[in-house]
């Protein structure tokens, strides 16, 4: 089967003041469609950077990043964002909510951008709100929303364009024990039930238990074993 | 730790940090030099009508005006009415014995400005020897020399002469058919006469076809002969007149000017100042933002919260001063003594100490007020809170 | 249109700092609003003056005097349709600063100049008819509680009666309302030149000027020159201006009233974009983790730019209304205060594009800053 996502020889360099730091080194990744998969490693591994690659957030120094077939490093940064809109959802560890908007209008953000018609919108949120539970906290903004709650909404924004690809970045850092377990439980339903393919970063083990498969990371490139903890 | 002492800390602590904010803080100071700078500036268009009339101002010059009307043209006084006048009270008289009181009319001439060639009438004063010794403090001939009685000839004020073309010693003006020509120049240290011609009153009347005088001018032995000459005057049924000392009259035609500018100042002022406040409060809103687990940390080590708000009241003025400096400097610098030709009067604006204090004043009120709301904020604040906020 | 929920939300998002902008913008704007409609409320004064009618006065000014003989030299002088005299009889009344503006007319002459006044064929028959007859304006009956068939003293600044006395007692028979853009005889009291002529104890045979209407109102120019010509070397030489050359003289004569407004306007208008731009700039920095959000969502470089800008857009213009509508209704009070009667021209057009441009410079800079916005970098917060 083809893969969903491909990376070859993927180097990313970043310029801090005037020197340049090499974050990513010749990195080769594949994701199969479908698959469940989290990317491990210490902190300052550069698994956020390859997330940004994979999500088109950021674009390659070297290499190539080919999604569904297409090559997003190619494309520009206008290309790039139409790209994302229609492909990629993303989850963030700290929820990324716009403050002033309800749950609601939160999870219709996406679709503003496509030519969904007004009650269209509205089925499509209503429908991701009820696949994520949060259907009665619908009109709550979230400062009246809890943590695990606010990531549900996250996580219904991120699945209301039907995207090909949920890209999650610490998707439970925030949250208790208990909490996070539903969390990951959902995105599992997710993955298992609706066949989305999902790259999650995490720095917990116990949350890569609930991917189908974990890959790490150590100071930029592809290590065999875990690191040593950090 | 003494409280004093907690506030100049606390004080000590906020304006060091101050710097990270340029930004911000200048917006503030800018604000509120803009809006102290218009507000001085308008005022002293006010100050300067004020002082136009206080160098005006003699207590002891008269002048008889028509009863009822208050114009100083408006009057129709005959030689007969002069005559009587002979037997007033009060009135001073010159070296060789005369009484010093001067007849006077004015006639409009057409001159052109130089500024952009469009005509103004300009008054043309009739007075007499008279009434030039009245003036003597004031007014000197400083080019050419004064006209001579019964002659077509006339003197320009220095600032008239500046303002419009053809009035240099030796030109010559038409009116009414008849030649008139430029004698000499005078000041009158700015004062009320000094935009306008004189000339000889009968000649001027006898141009204009009239066998009245327009009002009457009198020089009093001293200041405290006026009541007893304006009561002699008032009840004297033939003269039909009213009285007022020099200066009282200018101040009532002045009062018009005066009160359109300290209106305008105030309110322009008084409008802006309410967006400079809502300006400072944003800033210093900011600023308590930025700064506020340092805010946390002063409250739990036991920095009171008396302390911490005047800190921040006292940055608001850190920033409101130097703008009302600045503010006052500008006007003082750029519009003080600057020259205001409207409604046919010209004079000068005068930026006082007074005005100084006004601009001081408001320029505090906006920082007390900017500073006010964050600063109760910042008092009222969960420290707990603060302290985790990044 | 479906993106203004986010639009709304942006400007709300800390309720007290927009308030704050607003109250800076409105006040701004309130200045603006009297400032602009003064401006243009002298402009409005100069255009309306009607173009056909000139008014002759002496050389000397208008307080100088001109014989009565000077009347048939007009009326016979071609290109002239008619000639009105008129004798200024202002003067105070009941309180001494209470000005009660009147001209004395001939009622024929006066109706043939000036066709905008809105006084019936009756009311001039009636102002014939009675020598001592005077029309007044609806303004003034309602001020002074005038009513037709009163007896009025008249107290000209100028005159006295030959029986000794100041008062000119004259009998209203109409009135008629006032109507604020004519330039002519607007809001006067009009009366008899015959009869004050006779009451008047000096310059009688004199008026303060003539009003004369022309047939081609594109020759005001030349026959303003004509009609001096023939006065000319006279001992009443005359001055003849177009209605419209008097109003831009009177405003003239105010001094740099438009380069005052204009350095006041200036004034508040910088301090204003200064403190509204540093907000936004402010704001703009705040809300860095949010544009970098959208722009993962694919907001692309160009929606979050406009985003930025309607928002400011909408601040200031809703600020601007709001000032201007609250000008509106100062400004009458302004006028009275300051003594001028300028009707307020129109502000609103000038105000929104001001507002406008204020909105578009002073969001320019968080504007450009969300345009290059990098989304890593976002994110982080940097």
């Amino acid at each position: 089967m083809e893969p969903l996502v491909s990376m070859r020889g993927v180097v990313k360099r970043y310029k801090r003041g005037s020197e340049s730091i090499q974050v990513l080194h010749n990195l080769d990744l594949e994701v199969q469609p479908g698959e469940f998969l989290a990317l491990m490693g210490p902190s300052g591994s550069g698994k956020t950077t390859l997330l940004n690659l994979i999500g088109g957030l950021d674009r390659p120094s070297d290499g190539e990043v080919a999604v569904a077939g297409e090559h997003i490093d190619d494309l520009t940064g206008g290309q790039l964002a139409k790209w994302r809109a229609r492909h990629v959802g993303f989850v963030f560890q700290f929820y990324n909510l716009m403050p002033t908007l309800s749950a609601e209008r939160n999870v219709e953000l996406p679709l503003l951008l496509t030519r969904l018609s007004g009650a269209q919108r509205r089925q499509s949120v209503a429908a991701a709100l009820e696949l994520v539970g949060l259907t009665d906290r619908r009109k709550h903004k979230p400062s009246e929303l809890s943590g695990g709650q606010q990531q549900r909404v996250a996580i219904a924004r991120a699945i209301v364009t039907d995207p090909t690809l949920l890209v999650c970045d610490e998707p439970t850092g925030d949250l208790d024990r208990e909490t996070a377990e539903e969390i990951l439980g959902l995105l599992q339903l997710l993955n298992r039930e609706q066949g989305k393919t999902i790259v999650m970063v995490t720095h917990d083990p116990k949350a890569a238990q609930f991917a189908s498969r974990v890959v790490h990371l150590d100071k930029g490139a592809l290590a065999a074993a875990p690191a040593e903890a950090a | 730790m003494h409280p004093l002492r907690q506030i100049l800390v606390a004080t000590a602590l906020a304006l060091r940090t101050l710097p990270q904010r340029v930004g911000p803080s200048t917006v503030t100071v800018v604000g509120v030099a803009t809006v102290v700078a218009v507000m001085v500036c308008i005022l002293a268009i006010g100050q300067g009508v004020r002082r136009f009339v206080d160098v005006n101002d003699q207590e002891d010059r008269a002048v008889l005006l028509p009863a009822g009307g208050a114009s100083e043209f408006a009057g129709a006084f005959t030689p007969g009415d002069v005559a009587v006048l002979q037997s007033a009270p009060g009135v001073k008289r010159t070296a060789d014995g005369r009484r010093m009181i001067q007849p006077l009319a004015a006639l409009g001439v057409e001159v052109i400005r130089r500024k952009d060639g469009a005509p103004q009438n300009e008054m043309l004063r009739g007075t007499g020897e008279i009434g030039n010794l009245m003036n003597k403090s004031t007014l000197h001939i400083v080019q050419g020399r004064m006209f001579r009685a019964g002659m077509h000839e006339l003197v320009a004020g220095k600032t008239a002469h500046d303002l419009f073309r053809g009035l240099d010693v030796g030109d010559k003006i038409d009116i009414r058919g008849a030649p008139w020509t430029v004698v000499g120049v005078y000041a009158d240290e700015g004062g009320i006469d000094e935009n306008s011609l004189a000339g000889d009153v009968e000649t001027i009347k006898a141009t204009f076809g009239s066998t009245t005088y327009q009002s009457i001018g009198v020089q009093l032995a001293s200041p405290s002969d006026y009541r007893r000459f304006r009561d002699w005057v008032m009840s004297n049924p033939q003269l039909n007149a009213q009285v007022k000392t020099l200066g009282q009259y200018y101040r009532d035609q002045m009062k018009q000017l005066r009160v359109l500018f300290d209106f305008v100042g105030f309110f322009v002022g008084g409008v802006m100042a309410v967006g400079a406040a809502a300006g400072a409060i944003t800033t210093l809103y900011a600023a308590v933002d930025a700064r506020l687990r340092e805010i946390a940390t002063l409250r739990a080590i036991g920095f009171g919260g008396g302390s911490v708000v005047a800190s921040i009241i006292v940055e608001a003025l850190a920033l409101a001063i130097p703008g009302a400096l600045i503010g006052v400097g500008i006007a003082a610098l750029g519009f003080n003594g600057h020259g205001i030709d409207t409604a046919g009067l010209a004079f000068q604006a005068s930026v006082t100490p007074g005005l100084g204090l006004t601009g001081v004043s408001v320029a505090l009120a906006i920082g007390l007020i900017g500073g006010l709301f964050p600063a109760i904020r910042a008092a009222r604040l969960p420290i707990a809170e603060a302290l985790r906020a990044s | 249109m479906k993106f203004l929920p986010l639009v709304w939300a942006g400007v709300w998002r800390r309720p007290g700092r927009t308030a704050l902008t607003l109250i800076s913008i409105i006040s701004a704007f309130v200045i603006f609003g009297i400032l602009q409609g003064f401006t243009s409320g002298l402009s409005r004064l100069v255009a309306n003056a009607q173009a056909d009618v000139l008014i002759t006065q002496s050389r000397g000014g208008p307080l100088d005097r001109l014989p009565i003989a000077d009347l048939d030299i007009l009326k016979r002088t071609p290109g002239v349709r008619a000639a009105a005299r008129t004798v200024f009889f202002g003067g105070p009344f009941r309180q001494p600063n209470a000005f009660l503006p009147a001209q004395a007319i001939d009622p024929d002459e006066a109706r043939a100049v000036d066709d905008q006044l809105h006084i019936t064929p009756a009311q001039w028959a009636a102002l014939k008819a009675t020598r001592s007859g005077a029309l007044v304006t609806s303004d003034h009956a309602k001020l002074y509680g005038f009513k037709v068939g009163d007896r009025v003293p008249l107290t000209p600044q100028f005159y006295t009666n030959k029986d000794g006395g100041r008062a000119f007692p004259v009998d209203v028979v109409g009135i008629y309302p006032s109507n604020p853009d004519d330039g002519v005889f607007g809001g006067l009291v009009l009366l008899n030149y015959d009869y004050i002529d006779q009451s008047r104890a000096s310059n009688a045979g004199t008026v303060n000027g003539y009003l004369v209407r022309i047939d081609d109102p594109l020759k005001s120019g030349v026959m303003s020159v004509a009609i001096d010509r023939q006065f000319a070397n006279s001992p009443h030489e005359t001055k003849t201006y177009s209605l419209r050359q008097l109003a831009l003289a009177s405003i003239a004569r105010l001094g740099d009233v438009g380069l005052a407004v204009r350095l006041i306007a200036g004034a508040v208008f910088f301090a204003l974009l200064f403190s509204v731009g540093s907000v936004m700039i402010q704001s703009g920095r705040e809300r860095t983790v949010e544009l970098a959000v959208l722009k993962t969502l694919g907001f692309g470089d160009a929606t979050v730019v406009g985003i930025t800008i309607v928002e400011a857009v909408v601040i200031c213009l809703a600020a601007a209304i709001a000032g201007l509508l609250i000008s509106t209704a100062l400004y009458p009070v302004v006028m009275k205060t300051i003594h001028f009667n300028v009707k307020a021209g129109p502000a609103l057009p000038a105000g929104l594009i001001v507002a406008l441009l204020l909105a578009l410079v002073a969001g320019a800079i968080p504007a450009w800053r969300a345009a290059r916005l990098s989304i890593v970098d976002g994110l982080a917060g940097r």
